[in-house]
């Protein structure tokens, strides 16, 4: 086991890297309980129910285009919310465990005290359920079709799964589609979850669901399918349900 | 030799092959019918004769 120091952190929402605008990234998950005591018992007894989860982004204020705020005001008041990662490890490399989620902004606070830098806070209730994520592709580009070294969960799971992506920085003079992929054998590949067609130099995030009782085999991969020139850089990640 | 239908699009062999959802393929690796197979990502084509989808030496 290693600690990990948080300072370098990555925060991913929907097609920008916001890392250099946060210093500070918590998550926060809880499950239902429901209490079963009955007569003759002698402790209370629970079962488990729904999951949720919050997160909290806080950080510095900078009013750019493309910035933090900028892209949290965007935001409110939107149903879409923002498609979130965050590498508390730091690092998005294949096989790094990364928080996903669809964040609903429920509060975006930006203080100018006299004596320190302006702040900036957002608050978001996760839609969905927080998912714990593999990295399939570390945040990185691409200029030809390719496929992603395999993730070997050493197991396969039963009840499908979430497929993220966030697409930051995209030259391509043409299309490129990007999918996820599953194998029982690490050879033979079968389609997983394909995202939307990323039309030429569009920027964008994405999140697929997975049907729950669909079997995900044990190895994962990203596959990505240019049909123009350029270079188009991304992150793909994948929660098992 | 059997022939199968892909439902969902695959990439196998060496070097790479793809095939997309409604393509007829009839060489497809051995090891990899069964669970293909088993997980509907592929099915015996109609009017061809009963595959074989188990691999040499897996049976326990």
């Amino acid at each position: 086991m290693a600690f990990i120091h948080g300072k370098s952190a990555i925060v991913l929402h929907n097609e920008f890297d916001l890392s250099s605008f946060f210093n500070d990234a918590s998550t926060s998950r809880s499950i239902e309980t429901a209490e079963t005591t009955a007569f003759g018992n002698s402790a209370k007894t629970y079962i488990v129910g729904l999951q949720d989860g919050t997160i909290s982004l806080s950080g510095m204020f900078d009013g750019a285009a493309n910035a933090i705020d900028a892209e949290m005001t965007d935001i409110i008041g939107s149903n879409d919310g923002g498609i979130l990662t965050i590498a508390v490890g730091g690092s998005l490399a294949l096989s790094q465990r990364v928080i996903s989620a669809l964040g609903e902004l429920t509060s975006y606070e930006v203080s100018a005290p006299v004596g320190d830098v302006v702040a900036a806070n957002a608050e978001f209730q996760v839609d969905g359920g927080v998912g714990n994520a593999i990295s399939l592709h570390a945040l990185s580009a691409e200029t030809a079709t390719g496929s992603g070294s395999s993730h070997d969960n050493s197991a396969s799971s039963a009840n499908g799964g979430v497929a993220q992506i966030h697409v930051t920085a995209n030259t391509m003079n043409n299309n490129t589609v990007f999918k996820v992929q599953h194998s029982a054998d690490n050879s033979t590949w079968a389609d997983l979850a394909t995202f939307t067609t990323v039309a030429t130099t569009v920027k964008t995030a994405e999140r697929v669901t997975v049907a729950s009782g669909t079997t995900v085999n044990r190895y994962l991969r990203s596959t990505w399918t240019a049909s123009g020139t350029g270079s188009v850089t991304f992150h793909i990640n994948f929660a098992r349900r | 030799m059997a022939t199968y239908k892909v439902l969902t699009g695959l990439d196998y062999g060496k070097p790479s092959k793809r095939v997309e959802a409604g393509e007829l393929v009839s060489d497809l690796p051995p090891a990899a019918v069964k669970w293909l197979l088993e997980q509907n990502l592929i099915e015996l084509s109609s009017g061809k004769s009963a595959p074989a989808p188990v691999s040499e030496g897996d049976d326990e």
